[in-house]
């Protein structure tokens, strides 16, 4: 995609170079994808939308604007239907066809006034239909109406993910992400590590001390995992009262010594609700140093490698954790408390 | 088609636009205003060369443009002259009716008399 020359500056204004023109942005505009073969509609809505809350990105044709495509992610598509070459239809076919870009709401633009075009627009996916020479308040409505509703539907995807409780990321995507990173481990040759914390003695402390007890030991340790997470690090909350933590660029050593931080740490806590009873965990892990010790892995594989580890640490009296290398027989760290 | 005659030079009343005194439309619209001779050359060239599809789609262009930017009676003149040639570019005719010529010279006339203000 080629920008204007000179950069983007800091005020909201289209550059008018060839190909794809890109307004300036602040990362958390959302961003607006304007496909219309006339150089005067982009001009126009440049001028008029230039104090909306958006960063308009303008293509001129289908081919630009997929590849546009490429590097934004709109939260809304206006569409002319009427272009040159691939017409808007056939555009907004591929939009619908492409798990990417399926839930972009469209807006489409259009000359015509009849309502087969409507028809076939709605029923091809479109969200809107404005017509032409459009009303610039109406088509303002129109666009933020749109923002709102994909607004919503981003939260509701993040819901999805998300652990009600703790906050972290749920099974769904753990199953997402441990899937990318144990690829990127096999395709970069890079180190990658996943470690599976169970509370010990769980049932006992809700029994005990009640769910809210319980519910707190939880939103503790997922707190803590955070804190000891690195930026690359995912941390999920994996079932009842487990947790896992995907250490991407890091060995099994390293994850043992990361893993153990959090042991102690947790051991330490002392809990409001039962201050003289200390909480602890049991971790599992293994790690790889890079694509050939992880040669035949599967995500799944990998994981039952993992739950193995964890079974032994329990079995072995718990509050401790054990960390095993791939592509090393059975030489294992164990570290207790 | 009709012989080529240019329109005769006639004082000519400054043509505005509905949007002149919008600040948010003056850099465009005096952008519009700046091309729109290029646009009428082009226009002139696709009529001599007897290009009627290329002359619809530029007429086309300009009946949206105008539009967009406040010209409504220029917008007319064109979707007068686009309907025009879309009917000789559907019956393949050689010789277009009378009103092409005055059709089209009325959108020239409309064109040059645009004002930014």
């Amino acid at each position: 995609m080629r920008g204007r020359p000179g950069g983007r500056t800091a005020a909201i204004e289209c550059g008018f170079s060839e190909g794809v023109r890109s307004v300036a942005s602040q990362d958390s505009k959302p961003v607006v994808l304007l496909v219309d073969d006339s150089v005067d509609v982009h001009r126009l809505l440049c001028a008029r939308l230039r104090h909306e809350h958006i960063s308009l990105v303008t293509a001129e044709s289908g081919k630009e604007a997929l590849e546009a495509l490429k590097t934004h992610t709109p939260a809304t598509i206006l569409l002319d239907l009427d272009m040159p070459g691939m017409d808007g239809f056939e555009l907004l076919r591929l939009l619908k066809d492409s798990p990417a870009t399926h839930n972009i709401p469209v807006i489409v633009l259009s000359g015509l006034q009849g309502s087969d075009e409507k028809v076939t627009a709605f029923d091809l996916g479109a969200a809107d239909y404005v017509t032409k020479p459009f009303d610039m308040a109406e088509l303002r409505a129109r666009l933020r109406a749109s923002l709102r509703m994909h607004r919503l539907l981003q939260l509701l995807a993040e819901r999805a993910e998300v652990d009600g409780l703790t906050g972290l990321g749920n099974r769904t995507q753990f199953n997402k992400r441990w899937a990318e990173k144990v690829a990127e481990c096999q395709r970069y040759d890079q180190p990658l590590s996943l470690a599976l914390l169970d509370v010990d003695h769980f049932k006992q402390i809700n029994d005990t001390f009640g769910h809210p007890a319980g519910d707190e030991v939880l939103q503790g340790l997922a707190q803590l995992l955070l804190a000891q997470c690195r930026a690359v690090d995912v941390a999920c909350r994996y079932g009842g009262e487990e947790f896992a933590l995907i250490m991407p660029h890091t060995t099994a050593r390293e994850a043992e010594s990361v893993a153990d931080r959090i042991r102690r740490a947790i051991a330490a806590v002392e809990w409001p609700r039962h201050p003289e009873t200390p909480v602890t965990v049991s971790i599992g892990i293994v790690g790889a140093d890079g694509a050939a010790a992880a040669a035949g892995m599967t995500p799944e594989s990998w994981l039952e490698a993992v739950d193995r580890n964890l079974y032994a640490a329990k079995h072995k009296g718990r509050n401790r954790v054990m960390a095993t290398a791939l592509g090393t027989p059975k030489l294992g760290i164990a570290r207790a408390g | 088609m009709a012989e080529d005659k240019p329109p005769a030079p006639e004082h000519r009343e400054p043509l505005r636009s509905q949007y002149a005194d919008d600040p948010e439309m003056a850099d465009i619209l005096e952008m519009f205003v700046r091309e729109m001779p290029q646009r009428l050359e082009a226009l002139t060239e696709a009529w001599k060369r007897r290009e009627l599809e290329a002359l619809r789609h530029m007429v086309h262009q300009i009946k949206g443009a105008s539009g967009l930017y406040g010209y409504p009676s220029i917008g007319q003149a064109a979707q007068d002259l686009e309907r025009t040639l879309r009917q000789l570019v559907e019956r393949g005719a050689a010789v277009g009716p009378p009103q092409l010529q005055s059709e089209f010279n009325r959108l020239l006339e409309l064109c040059r008399s645009m004002s930014v203000r």
